[in-house]
């Protein structure tokens, strides 16, 4: 890592600490370290770590907003923390804690199974209409069929939606943003075929019908996938459903 | 396998002040809120049809007693604000709900409010023009 700048300047980080071995309760504990023009929260975190306490402990990967793995609250707000500029924050005291709405295993990580089982709750993957042989060739989709559903497939569970998700923290078993929006992702995707399967799950009280539409999901989500319109599709989809399931002859099914 | 034993995770009470938190959760919750008087405001027009029906003189003297009273006037101007504030928020809303495609593209949103703006006020015109 590249020397702090020797300007002088100094930047203080309260950072949330749980050792679950030796606290009941989590603290805070305040680091003051050199302030860098083209540092980000992360760098901050990497420098405590490397230069002043190696016990912190935080996740990170790719350092470059792909991984999905360094999202902590900073000043309360769910962010990548590769992506939040310490000079944003400057010269005020940045305060960093674990994901929100999570059960904190040590300092800065959060347990994220509850969120991995609702991936697989809401089969998040391509399943298709009619299986067919590698010989038959690929599942063709034109780039007009691609639009419909790519937005949704830019998540990159980070899980900052379900840290920013009032409901989810009142009600953990919502199945939250970005499993809805990656369940709407494959229902949109015209290689797909599993949409009924899916909504025993998703169009369930515990799914879309949990969610109240604030939105915050969709402000906080670093890729745009906006999990919040992806659940009020899905309402609207899933009440036309049973409207025409009520109103057609044979539940509108041919 | 051994099963795995892990010190209790620490799990972070939810604080009821939640919704104070930034001003996006603050104005989510005015409108939770104040939905209230929206509904109410549904129950006085029924109330209204409710003493139309009753014929001329039974609504005069509503009209004179109750209608006129500097408090059902407030309420009215209160329900009114929040009727306005969750029209527009609504309108706002729809490019959310309602996904119009060109080809590969998105319908621009702000066409969408728009529509809903447009809609909303040729209502209120139609509206005002047969009460007229």
């Amino acid at each position: 890592m590249a020397p702090p700048s020797s300007d002088g300047r100094t930047v203080t980080l309260e950072v949330f600490r749980y050792s679950p071995e030796q606290d009941q309760e989590p603290r805070f504990q305040t680091y003051t370290i050199p302030f860098r023009e083209d540092w980000v929260v992360l760098d901050a975190l990497n420098y405590i770590k490397d230069q002043v306490d190696g016990s912190l402990t935080y996740r990170w990967s790719c350092r470059m907003g792909v991984c999905g793995s360094c999202g902590m609250m900073v000043n309360g707000e769910p962010k990548l923390t590769c992506a939040a500029f310490v000079k944003h924050y400057y010269p005020a005291t940045i305060r960093v804690e674990p994901l929100n709405n999570f059960p904190v295993l040590r300092d800065l990580v959060v347990n994220i199974e509850d969120f991995l089982h609702k991936l697989t709750e809401v089969k998040a993957w391509l399943i298709p209409k009619q299986e067919k042989p590698v010989s038959e060739g690929e599942y063709l989709q034109t780039p007009e069929q691609l639009a419909r559903y790519k937005q949704f497939s830019m998540c990159i569970n980070c899980m900052l939606c379900y840290a920013a998700c009032p409901v989810y923290g009142l009600e953990p078993k919502f199945l939250g943003p970005a499993a809805i929006a990656l369940a709407q992702r494959y229902n949109l995707d015209s290689r797909d075929g599993a949409r009924d399967q899916r909504a025993e799950v998703v169009a369930s009280s515990e799914g879309i019908w949990e969610c109240t539409f604030i939105g915050e999901c969709s402000r906080v989500c670093p890729k745009n996938v906006d999990p919040a319109g992806a659940i009020q599709q899905a309402k609207v989809s899933n009440a036309q459903e049973w409207w025409r399931s009520v109103l057609m002859p044979w539940g509108g099914k041919k | 396998m051994a099963t795995e034993t892990r010190p209790r995770p620490y799990v972070r009470p939810m604080p009821a002040t939640w919704w104070l938190h930034n001003r996006y959760l603050f104005l989510f919750m005015v409108r939770e809120l104040t939905a209230v008087f929206v509904g109410g405001y549904a129950l006085f027009l029924l109330l209204l049809l409710y003493r139309f029906a009753q014929g001329p003189e039974r609504f005069h003297a509503f009209f004179e007693n109750t209608l006129q009273s500097p408090w059902v006037i407030g309420l009215q101007v209160v329900a009114l604000l929040f009727v306005l504030y969750h029209t527009v928020t609504t309108c706002n809303a729809a490019p959310v709900l309602m996904t119009v495609w060109r080809g590969e593209e998105k319908v621009d949103p702000r066409l969408i409010i728009g529509a809903n703006y447009a809609v909303w006020l040729i209502l209120s015109l139609l509206i005002i023009l047969v009460a007229i």
